[in-house]
């Protein structure tokens, strides 16, 4: 198809493509070349390449940061939360899709409303509410902050559930199968594209999340990843090389897994967008 | 089944739970302390302090939750506001703490803090005492007008560091700098505090300690005024030998998009002669592994009637009315000030001590002991403006006003008129 | 469905969202609105005292609200219309698989696993006339004069470089909904006009557009609802600076709200953002609504 565009079409989309394209990789390779130079090589120009490159830097600002710890933090709230967020609300959504019941609309664009609130503005009264119940300096305030973050998450399960034909479950009703067995063994192994989808899109927002650990984490140990690198960029201000390899640390290990299941995202959004 | 054990099994940790809490109890004295004391090494001295006082004192329990400084103030307002404060409460000194003393939250501790005032370096007063009354025991000194330098890059273009002790004599060396073609401060005031100190520490060379006292403290306090307004060309001054700096472009030229990091940076690898920072910076040479860094006085302007003054900066550590036990907290708050604590945090906190104890057997990095000299030495000492003066008025015209002069969104003048208006409505606002 | 005995199982089905979303963001937002009515100073609850609407009244002539809310529609519109241009051509462009159009696809989508914490920290180092490449690279390729101009520090180039790292990150976003709608579209309908004779431009324009209305339409209101709501990268990379040159709703609010100690008035400016996007996403489901039905 391609192929079948006129000559001048063709070259001007290709460079459209690699602008982009190069607009995203130079910063890394910036990156990966400033982290890998001597100070002094830094200071003298931002293009050179690192004559000898030091590979021992990421090892020192793993240590230094104390990034196995960050990680083992950010990952299990994270998981937790995104674990928690897809049992709400894939059982929302699946509601909201299939179920006739009163208010039904006001329900759906309650759940939406939240996506407008900033989130600074709840900001204060939410850390009053933790520390009514003595949550600060745990995991369970970030994670059932979290836990809040249903609009997104409804409004995909809805959509995608809508696709998903009701005779479906009126058969399995005929059979005298329970409510809860179909939603559970019929729906939910339906909908696992969209289950992938929102998975990955909520890893993605929770593990870069700065503004409610920065809050509820105050505790050095308790620390996830971004707030650990950004007090690393404090305390190391004229260790460049040190500062970008703790940046790259931060970013690297999501994007990889970003790269591996960067197919199910890709197909869990077609789907999603087909089944609405 | 396994539902029902897991139950049986969470029910048991419960009760034990509470066992264990009723017969703490029934003993001993828990008092939560909270602090933004939550990085090293600042963390770890206020810790081995507190095992130090719970060893030594086995009816009183001191726990200590520490914050990440951005969100202390968060935490701190709104545990106050929900009637909910710690036991003991550690607050930036000045017009912080006189926001909590001010609506009647913090123990009246006059009685309490007279003896230990003996033991204090003079002129602090400011910093504790609010319409009269102490609120809380001081923790740490800070000196902020230092000016860093590198001696290496200074010999290098033949500047003699003695040159660096008056404002004529910096600014001669800046301008030599800059004609070997070297941009001589780092400065970078993207998050404004920056830009504030370096106007604080012009204007409180111009001014007399009283005037400067009563400028800032007249939005805190009714009972003082001030003759000096901030439109007087004196005030005025003060803005105008800041962007006097910027406009003879010696400020490295990120210096409105860089933040104070980058700008330490800058000087700490060696590419800036001069930067300007408080005694901090001692502690911030040594993470950066920093070789070539010398200190002096920021340098006072010419005719400056105080040449020798200070401007510090220190933490208060107060007692909530709410308090589960006064007279255990009290203990706590007069062992923070006993020397052995105090030598500890000099030690290791790359910091000073607002006490009087003989430290000259104390193990000081030179640079350190340097800025004690520099204390020893002051004819007086004040606190930063900010802490002096009410947050409505320093926010938008001292922080975003220092800006607003290096891009000539306003003039020194205007700065100084939108200013006293802040402080005149402010004060009629008030009825004072 | 409605048989009996069972229609409240929906009820369950929705309890456990509904519960967490409104105690820990609803019942939140809500005290914030009270707020918006008082005024007090965020110690002591016996500051507190009604206002009525007198924050909202204020609003109306503090001239850094109008700079705040000028900053932030200039940001949207800008944002809104480049996102939408460009990640169109950019859909049409991989939907048409040229050569190499699973790698190119792969690399645009790259920032949109970053953290805006990450990118502004980033693109602020990059920018910054000390430590950045930025400068060094434009005097490099013959642009005299830019080598120590502050990006992020003058007035003129603070929020387009806030804008330009924006749209980098939320391209890949709008490039995958985009391409996903495309790729939904029935080959047989293109076929068939292709071998009518209708030239890609016209199919592009008949066909395609019209069908891909229900995908633009999420794409626009989740652009301009994330765009509204910008806070990170600003305080990352200019803190609203500088002087306001770069302060949008948002950052107004918090340092209102936080820094100068007026929380009602900071949550007054909220409630104000609120009801823009309020506004704004309803006008832009409505406009769309009524194209479909003609």
């Amino acid at each position: 198809m391609f192929k079948s565009l006129p000559l001048l079409v063709r070259i001007f989309a290709y460079i459209l493509l690699v602008a982009l394209a190069a607009s995203v990789v130079l910063p890394f390779l910036w990156m990966i070349s400033t982290a890998l130079k001597t100070t002094g090589e830094i200071n003298q120009s931002p293009f050179s390449l690192p004559a000898t490159p030091n590979f021992w830097v990421f090892v020192d600002a793993w240590v230094q940061g104390d990034f196995t710890k960050l990680y083992l933090n950010s990952l299990g709230i994270t998981v937790v939360a995104v674990a928690g967020l897809l049992a709400f609300c894939s059982a929302a959504g699946y509601a909201l899709a299939h179920f006739e019941f009163r208010a039904k609309e006001a329900v759906f664009i309650y759940f939406l409303a939240g996506m407008m609130i900033p989130p600074q503005v709840i900001m204060v009264p939410s850390f009053k509410l933790m520390a009514t119940l003595g949550l600060i300096n745990t995991y369970a305030a970030v994670i059932l902050t979290y836990f809040a973050w249903v609009p997104f998450a409804i409004f995909f399960f809805r959509a995608y559930f809508s696709g998903i034909p009701k005779e479906l479950a009126e058969a399995a009703r005929v059979e005298g199968v329970s409510e809860w067995n179909i939603f559970i063994r019929i729906m939910l192994p339906l909908a696992k594209p969209a289950m992938a989808t929102v998975g990955i899109v909520y890893f993605i927002w929770i593990f870069n999340d700065f503004m409610w650990p920065l809050i509820y984490l105050n505790d050095q140990s308790l620390r996830t990843v971004t707030l650990g690198m950004m007090a690393f960029q404090g305390s190391h201000a004229a260790l460049m090389n040190l500062k970008v390899a703790a940046l790259i640390i931060a970013t690297g290990p999501p994007l990889v897994i970003f790269l591996i299941f960067r197919r199910q995202i890709q197909n869990g959004l077609i789907e999603g967008a087909l089944k609405a | 089944m396994s539902k029902f054990r897991s139950l049986r099994a969470l029910t048991l940790a419960g009760v034990a739970l509470l066992i264990a809490h009723g017969g703490a109890m029934a003993q001993t004295v828990t008092l939560n302390l909270w602090s933004e004391l939550s990085a090293p090494p600042e963390s770890t001295v206020l810790n081995k302090a507190v095992e130090m006082f719970n060893a030594a004192n086995p009816g009183i329990v001191v726990k200590h939750t520490s914050f990440e400084n951005t969100a202390y103030e968060t935490a701190l307002r709104t545990a106050f506001a929900g009637g909910t404060p710690p036991d003991i409460a550690e607050v930036n000194a000045g017009s912080n703490a006189f926001q909590y003393a001010q609506s009647g939250q913090l123990m009246d501790l006059t009685d309490f803090v007279k003896p230990i005032e003996e033991k204090l370096r003079p002129g602090l007063e400011t910093m504790y005492q609010y319409d009269g009354k102490s609120y809380g025991v001081l923790w740490g000194l800070k000196v902020g007008n230092v000016l860093y330098y590198n001696p290496v890059m200074l010999k290098e273009q033949g500047i003699d560091p003695a040159s660096l002790a008056t404002w004529e004599g910096f600014m001669a060396a800046s301008q030599k700098f800059l004609d070997a073609g070297i941009t001589p401060i780092a400065f970078g005031d993207r998050d404004q505090w920056t830009g504030n100190h370096y106007f604080n520490h012009i204007l409180h060379g111009i001014l007399t300690k009283d005037e400067y006292d009563h400028i800032g403290l007249q939005t805190l306090d009714p009972s003082i005024t001030s003759a000096l307004k901030w439109s007087d060309p004196k005030a005025v001054h003060a803005w105008e030998v800041y962007k006097a700096v910027a406009d003879a472009g010696y400020f490295t030229p990120g210096y409105l998009s860089d933040d104070n990091d980058t700008a330490a940076g800058l000087f700490f690898a060696g590419r800036a002669p001069f930067y300007s920072t408080g005694s901090w910076g001692v502690g911030m040479a040594k993470a950066n592994g920093a070789q070539n860094v010398a200190l002096t006085l920021f340098p006072p302007v010419a005719d400056s009637p105080e040449p020798t003054a200070i401007v510090t900066n220190s933490l208060l550590f107060t007692i909530p009315t709410t308090t589960s036990d006064a007279d255990a907290a009290k203990k706590f708050l007069e062992f923070l000030t006993s020397e052995p604590v105090q030598k500890l945090y000099v030690e290791e906190n790359f910091d000073l001590s607002p006490y009087q104890y003989d430290s000259s057997g104390w193990t000081m990095d030179p640079m350190l002991r340097q800025i004690a000299g520099l204390l020893d030495n002051a004819q007086n000492a004040s606190p930063f403006l900010d802490m002096i003066e009410d947050v409505k008025c320093m926010q938008e015209n001292v922080n975003e006003a220092n800006v607003a002069v290096l891009t000539g969104d306003l003039s020194p003048q205007e700065a100084g008129d939108m200013h006293q208006e802040c402080v005149t409505d402010l004060r009629a606002e008030r009825g004072w | 469905m409605a048989r009996p005995g069972r229609t409240n199982f929906h009820i369950w089905l929705l309890l456990p969202a509904f519960v967490f979303y409104t105690v820990f963001w609803i019942a939140p937002a809500l005290i914030a609105l009270l707020s918006s009515f008082t005024q007090w100073n965020g110690i002591s609850l016996a500051s507190i005292h009604w206002v009525g609407v007198a924050n909202y009244l204020e609003l109306f002539d503090d001239r850094w609200f109008w700079n705040a809310l000028r900053n932030n529609l200039l940001f949207v519109a800008v944002v809104l219309s480049s996102i939408i241009i460009l990640g169109m051509t950019y859909a049409l462009i991989l939907n048409a698989k040229p050569r190499g159009h699973s790698v190119f696809s792969t690399i645009f989508f790259i920032p949109i696993v970053l953290s805006s914490v990450v990118i502004g920290l980033l693109f602020t180092q990059m920018l910054s006339p000390t430590v950045g490449l930025v400068g060094p690279a434009l005097a490099a390729v013959g642009i005299p004069g830019v080598e120590q101009y502050q990006w992020l520090g003058s007035k003129e180039t603070a929020l387009p470089m806030v804008m330009l790292v924006y749209i980098w990150r939320e391209l890949g976003f709008a490039i995958l909904l985009l391409l996903a709608g495309l790729q939904t579209i029935p080959n047989d309908y293109i076929e068939a006009a292709r071998i009518d004779g209708a030239s890609p431009w016209n199919i592009t324009r008949h066909i395609t557009l019209p069908l891909m209305r229900p995908v633009l339409t999420v794409v626009i209101v989740l652009v301009t609802t994330n765009a509204f709501l910008l806070f990170d990268l600003v305080i990352v990379m200019t803190n609203g600076g500088p002087f306001h040159g770069s302060e949008v709703l948002s950052v107004f609010m918090y340092s209102q709200a936080f820094l100068k100690g007026n929380p009602g008035y900071g949550t007054a400016i909220a409630m104000m953002l609120f009801v823009i996007i309020l506004c704004v996403s309803g006008i832009q489901l409505a406009l769309s609504g009524r194209g479909q039905k003609a």
